[in-house]
Order: C-alpha cells, then structure tokens, then sequence
C-alpha cells in the first residue's frame, strides 16, 4: 500500500479485542431457538478492517458491542459507528462496509440501519442519509473500484493480492 | 373622344400624392393603357406613371388604410409594362437607372425591364437590344451583388424569349447570340478564376429559350469543356468544368439535342460521361454536378441504354447512397430485365449486402413478376444482387411463387455450393436455402424436396467440404427453426461430422456458432417472422440434444483430443445464446466437461470461446451456491449461523480460490476470473 498520501489518522488509539464467544449448553440444544443478540452481531462486522491501517474496526474502536442492537422479534438492527477523529473521509466508507457486511451475512429479513454515534462527526446527517438510501448504496456498489476497495475491507485474505 | 378622355385622365392624375390615391391609379391605369389607342399620347401618360419610378416611399406610423411600399412597387410595375407603345420611353428611362449605383434601383429597375420583356413585343426592343446588353454584360463582370445578379440574368433570359417570339428579330437574336459568346468563351477556359460561373450563367440564360442558341452553344461548349476537364489537372478546375458543363447538358436536354438520330452528340455524351467516372472518387463533385446530369440520362433512356450502364458505372464507385437508390427506381420502370439485375449489380455489386436496401428497392423487388419469371429460366452467376433478389422473392406470400420457388432454390443451392467466387455471397446464399426451408408451406413437396436435397449433399460432403457442411448447417438451421418434424436425421448428420477428422470436423463445429444464433438480418427481411417459426425453438434443441453432445464428449477418450475439442467447442457455441435458467438445468452434467476440456484448449480463439463459456457457468455456480447459503443464515441455531456466516464471507472470495487451484488455465480464462470476482452483487 502506498504511503504518499498522508493517511487521515497517522496515529490512532488502539484498543483490546473482546474474547471469543463462549458456547453454552443451550447453543447445542436443536430444540430451542437462539435469538439474535447484539454479541451476534458484533461478531459479524468486528473484524471488519479499516481501509487505511491493517486493523479491524474493533480494535479501534469504531465498533462496539454497546452500539449494536437487535430486534429480532421485528427484524431490525440497528448499529452505531464511531469514526476515529470527527473529519475522517473514510466514514461513509466504513459505514458502506458495515451495511455490507450485515446485508450479506444477515437473513434476508432483517432490515439494517447503519448510522455514525452521534456528535462525532462533522458531516454525520450527509453520512446518515447515505447510508439509509438503499438507491444510492446499490449505486455505490455498483462502482468496481469501490466494491474492490469494500471487498479488501471485509476479507483480508484479499488484501494481500492486489 | 379617346383623345379628350386621356387629356383629362392625365391631367386630373398629374401630381397626385396620396399612396392610396396612386394604389387606385395604378390598378386602373393598365386597362386605359391596354384598351385605348394611345396615339401621339403614349409619352405624356408613360411620364404620368414614370415620374413615380423608382417608389421611395415609408409608410407613415399611423396609417389607417395600409398603403405598403410593395403594393405602390408592383402596381407600378405593371402600369409601366402594360403597353407596348411605352417601350421607347421606358427602356431608355430604365436604362439611365440601372446606370445609377443604388442597388436597389438598379434592383427594381431590372425587375420592371423583366415584366416590360413579358408584355412587349421584339419589335419595339429590337433598337435597344444592343445597348441593354451591354450594359448588362458589364453589371455581371464587375458587379459584386448576387441579388443583382440574379436579376440580370432573369433579363437577358425574358429579352431573348421576347425577341425568339417574333420571327423577325432572328438576326437580333444571332447577334447577340455570337457576342455573348465571345464574351464569356475567354471566361469558360479559366475554370480557376471567379468569372467561369457568371459567364456560364449568362450563356444559359441568353440560350435559354432558344432552341437555336442552344445547339449553337451546346455544339460549340460542350466539346471544348469535355477537352478542357482531361487538361486540367486542378480538382478545382476540374469540378467547376463538370458543373458547367452539366448545366449545359441540361440545357440540351430541354431541346432533345441529344436524340437517337444526331449520333455525334451521343458520341460526345459518352466521352462525358467517362470523364464523369473517371472522377468518381470526389463525391463532393458528385453531388453537385450528379444531378443534372441524371436528369439528362433519365430522358435519354427511353432512346439508348448503353448510355445509361455507362453512367451508372460512374456511380458504382461512389458513396452517395440516395442518389444511387433514386436512380435505380427510375430505371426499373423503363428498362427490360436483364439491365435490372445488371443495374442491380453496378449499385450494389460489392463483396457485402448492406443490410438494408431502400424500402422502395424491396418493395419493386418484391412486386416485379418478370423477374421470378425471369430467376425461374435462367442460369444465372451468382453475386450478392442476386442473392438478395431471391431473398426478397422468397419472403412473398402470394401463391405464383409456389411452383417456381424450388427452382428458385435449386439455383441457390448451386451458388452455395460454388467452387469459385466469394466466400462472403456463398454463406449469404447457404442462408437463403434456410430462409427458403423456413418460408416453405409444409407438405408433400418440403419432404421431397428435402430428399432430393440430402441426396445431393452427400456426396459432395468428398469435394469441396467447408462449403457443403455449411450448407448442412444452415439447412439444420432452417429446419429446427421451423420445428420440422423429421429434423433428427439431419441434426445426426451433423452431430455424426464432428467426429470426423481433419477439415469436416472443425467446420462443423463452426457450424454451432449460428446454429441458435438470433440472426434477424439474414432469416427474416424487415424483423417480420413468417408463421412457421418456432419461438423457442433454441430451447428445443438444447434439451432434445445437449444430452447426445454430452455423451459423445464423454465417448471420445482423452487419445482423440481433436475430435473431442470439436464437440467441446460446439456445445460452448450453443450458451451464449440460451437463457440462464436453461443452462442451469445442466450445469450437473456441463461442469465436469467444463473442467477436463479446458486442460486441453489448443488454439487461442477456442480458448475466448471457452472463457465465455466457463463464464457463464462460474456465474451460474456462484449463484447456486449462494442462494442455498442464504436459506442456512437464518438457521435458529446461533452456531449453524455463524457457521453459515463464515462460509458466505468465505465465497467472496471463491473465484480467486479457483484461481489459485487451476494451474493450468490458460491465460484468456485467468482474465475471466478475475473479471467474475468483481461480479459480487448477491444482494
């Protein structure tokens, strides 16, 4: 990856990564239904990686476990990201990636919200606003630069091929 | 009486102010200038009315009843023409204003001399011929205004009529006619200077209604401008020469100088004309100088039709499509047949049909009954014209087609399978035998002629191969196209060739490439499909025979690559012209084919029809496998989910997998994969 341009964060707080879900009993039980749970969907977009340094959105803090809820009863969820310094031109897309990320690995039925905490960020309604408009998200994916770019993000075996 | 009423009419007009007095005045002043013996009176009523020329009038802002410039102009006009006796007076008076330096005197004044030319007789302008042309010669030599000009010539054009209608002015007209001449001859040999078209123009317009003039000037210009185009060496000399010369053409058309009987002047027509294509390569000149000389060609055609094939042969080697299609309509009307095919043949004699004609070009095709007659008789050479003809005839609907259509055919089957000629016109012609399968009425007489045709095939299936598996190609196409109920033998026939060693099995391996293609423009003319068309005829086939394909690949052990790369190549011709859901009904049995041919792709051609083909089924595969994901992601179990999340995540990445476990693909099939790894819109 090249480094002329200047990365937006050159430095950022790194924080720990939460440990691996334990299994319960109950998790092996055919009979009883395992209701999503934030936890669940935090393990889905928690290795998600920052387009500019080689580590996941959780280990920096963009994603928490506290910032995802789920109604599964209803079918919504609902995740809040935190950009890492308030003018960071990577939110929307880092926002795309999550929304990404859910829409594949989420049952059809669910419907996904993807928003910035807000206070955050300097143009988090403008950020917001694209995230919830399903015509401009399908628009952006159908950019290939842009779908290269959000596939390296969510698989990092690709990273290595360029 | 007469006397004493035009001495009061002069005296109680004289003076008078108001426009709309003078519109009044003027509306009647012709009919006492017409009606009444003027006498000795004829200049004093000529002054009443002259002393108004030129009109210099402005409508005042608030004027009530309207009075305009124009309507005091033409009202004056006409009194000023209205006799002859006032011809003594007027020319000179007019003459002193075009003497004058206004451009719109001299505009006006020349405007009246040309409405004077229409009412006055020879006689009267017989003295002041002379010195009117002088005059006017000099206008158009130095004048720079175009308005003007045209005006002038419009004048010599009505004095030389006026003087051609009395007898006795002839020698006036000779006079002027060889002065003219002399004049503007010097012009005419400078084709590069500014002067060559006004002196044309006044030449055409002094001769132009005299039948004499015109000989004398078309005998004398026509050869010299015919010397002068091979001399010069400009293009821009060259064209100014073809056009004048063209205009003059035109105008000995208008006295039929160029009939049967005077045969030098068809001998200079044709040296023309071969100047003409010998110029071909300018269509710009074309454009200009074409016209007039069709217009002429056209009335000679009813006396020589060499002529005509001359002059079309200019056109072949031009670009101008409408002026190649305007031609041939007209022609088609007075020429017999045979000059239709050859016409036929100078328009549209290159290596390949356009895809479309004129609509009126078809449509004469379509409605000429000599010409099927004609098609039915004769053995003709095959070029493309001709295959179009037949086209054409073979899409009729009405019934006195029925009976000629098999010779008709019977003559395409000859030119498809021709040793000689172009490759292009064989497959347009092995096209036409399955438009002319499709279009067939079923019955007794398809299945005959279907006998007779098999029986013809084989044995030349020994001779001239690539042409006769074509032609079985496109006969199959014909009848899958058409359902036939006994296609199957044919459609072995050809399955049975691509097993078949060396040339025969790569053609017809060939063959699939059209086989289900939607190929419009060759089976169908205007997009109309006859009724025995079968829509989904694609479908059939695929279904009915994918399975034998398969089996016959799978047959063919890994010794005989050849023969195997044949079938493998057909079947991959055959995808991209069948809908997704149909491939996917196959892809069991598709995908291992898939694998173990590609290890052995010889050239590169089968190698990008192979790409497409593996495309198509990654695509297909990827799918597949992604819509069964997506039922398990919503798994009650939270661990079968995240399982399942995985394994999705996991496909994202399936293509580059692939990638790195074929090895041996070949480099075209390595672009399709990474081209697909992109195609990740499963959302």
């Amino acid at each position: 990856m090249t480094t002329v341009e200047r990365l937006d964060n050159i430095n950022p707080l790194v924080f720990e990564k939460a440990e691996n879900r334990i299994t319960t009993d109950s998790d092996w039980d055919d009979l009883i239904y395992d209701p999503f749970d934030a936890r669940e969907i935090f393990d889905l977009i928690r290795n998600i990686n920052d387009p500019e340094h080689p580590l996941s959105l959780e280990e920096l803090n963009v994603v928490e476990e506290s910032k995802c809820e789920v109604d599964d009863s209803n079918s919504d969820v609902s995740v809040l990201f935190t950009p890492t310094i308030p003018h960071c031109s990577m939110a929307s897309l880092i926002g795309l990636s999550i929304k990404l990320q859910l829409l594949r690995t989420l049952p059809s039925r669910f419907k996904v919200t993807v928003k910035i905490t807000p206070g955050t960020h300097a143009s988090e309604e403008a950020v917001n606003k694209q995230l919830a408009d399903k015509e401009r998200v399908a628009a952006a994916l159908e950019n290939p630069h842009l779908l290269q770019v959000i596939n390296r993000c969510l698989n990092p075996k690709l990273r290595n091929r360029s | 009486m007469n006397d004493e009423f035009i001495l009061n009419f002069i005296s109680a007009a004289e003076g008078e102010k108001d426009p709309r007095n003078l519109v009044l005045l003027f509306s009647f002043f012709p009919n006492i200038a017409k009606e009444l013996s003027l006498k000795d009176f004829a200049e004093d009523l000529f002054e009443l009315v002259a002393a108004y020329f030129p009109i210099d009038f402005v409508p005042p802002k608030r004027d009530d009843f309207i009075v305009t410039t124009e309507d005091l102009t033409i009202g004056l006009r006409a009194c000023m023409s209205s006799t002859d006796a006032f011809a003594p007076y007027c020319i000179p008076l007019l003459l002193e204003k075009l003497r004058l330096d206004n451009i719109d005197v001299k505009l006006e004044s020349l405007r009246t001399l040309q409405a004077c030319c229409k009412n006055y007789s020879g006689l009267s302008l017989r003295p002041h011929v002379l010195e009117l042309w002088d005059h006017l010669r000099k206008e158009v030599i130095e004048g720079w205004n175009v308005d003007v000009e045209k005006e002038i010539i419009g004048s010599l054009s009505c004095l030389v009529e006026t003087l051609e209608r009395d007898r006795s002015c002839s020698d006036t007209v000779n006079i002027l006619g060889s002065s003219a001449l002399s004049e503007c001859i010097p012009h005419l040999s400078n084709p590069e200077q500014r002067l060559m078209f006004p002196g044309a123009e006044v030449l055409l317009a002094v001769c132009r209604y005299s039948s004499v003039l015109s000989q004398t000037f078309c005998e004398k210009l026509i050869p010299l401008l015919v010397e002068q185009f091979s001399q010069k060496n400009q293009s821009i000399a060259k064209k100014n020469t073809l056009i004048v010369m063209a205009k003059f053409l035109l105008q000995g058309t208008q006295f039929s100088l160029f009939v049967a009987g005077q045969i030098e002047k068809r001998e200079k027509l044709k040296n023309i004309l071969d100047a003409t294509s010998s110029l071909c390569r300018t269509t710009s000149v074309l454009k200009e100088a074409l016209p007039p000389i069709w217009d002429t060609i056209l009335k000679l055609v009813l006396v020589g039709d060499d002529l005509v094939i001359s002059f079309l042969l200019c056109l072949k080697n031009s670009d101008i499509v409408e002026l190649r299609s305007i031609g041939m309509l007209e022609l088609f009307g007075f020429v017999k047949v045979d000059e239709v095919l050859k016409l036929g043949e100078i328009f549209y004699g290159r290596r390949t049909i356009p895809e479309t004609f004129p609509e009126e070009v078809e449509t004469f095709i379509k409605s000429s009954d000599r010409l099927v007659s004609f098609f039915s008789q004769n053995d003709l050479q095959h070029s493309p014209f001709m295959v179009y003809c037949v086209r054409c005839l073979l899409v009729r609907d009405d019934c006195p087609l029925k009976e000629l259509r098999q010779d008709i055919a019977k003559h395409v089957v000859k030119w498809s399978l021709a040793t000689e000629g172009d490759t292009c016109v064989k497959e347009k012609a092995a096209s036409t035998v399955a438009l002319f399968l499709l279009h067939s009425p079923s019955g007794e007489e398809l299945d005959s002629y279907l006998c007779s045709l098999k029986q013809e095939i084989n044995p030349l299936l020994g001779a001239d191969v690539s042409a006769a598996v074509r032609l079985l190609g496109w006969i199959v196409k014909g009848l899958i196209m058409r359902g036939y109920p006994q296609d199957r033998e044919w459609i072995s026939m050809l399955l049975n060739m691509l097993t078949k060693e060396g040339e025969i099995g790569q053609k017809a391996s060939e063959c699939y490439k059209f086989l289900l293609k939607d190929d419009d423009s060759l089976l169908t003319l205007q997009g109309i499909r006859p009724k025995t068309y079968k829509l989904l005829y694609r479908q059939r086939f695929f279904e009915s025979h994918i399975g034998e394909m398969v089996t016959m690949f799978n047959e063919l052990g890994i010794t005989r690559q050849g023969l195997r790369n044949n079938v493998l190549l057909a079947i991959f011709y055959l995808f991209p012209h069948l809908p997704q859901a149909v491939l996917k009904g196959h892809l069991k049995k598709l995908l291992p084919i898939l694998v173990i041919g590609l290890k052995g792709c010889p050239s590169n051609d089968a190698a990008t029809v192979a790409a497409g083909a593996v495309e198509t089924l990654a695509f297909l595969l990827c799918h597949n496998v992604l819509q069964k994901l997506k039922v398990v992601l919503n798994d009650k179990k939270r661990v079968v989910r995240r399982a399942a999340a995985q394994a999705r995540s996991a496909w994202d990445v399936f293509p580059s997998i692939i990638l790195i476990a074929f090895e041996f693909c070949t480099t075209e099939i390595i672009k399709v994969f990474a081209k697909v790894s992109v195609i990740n819109k499963d959302i």
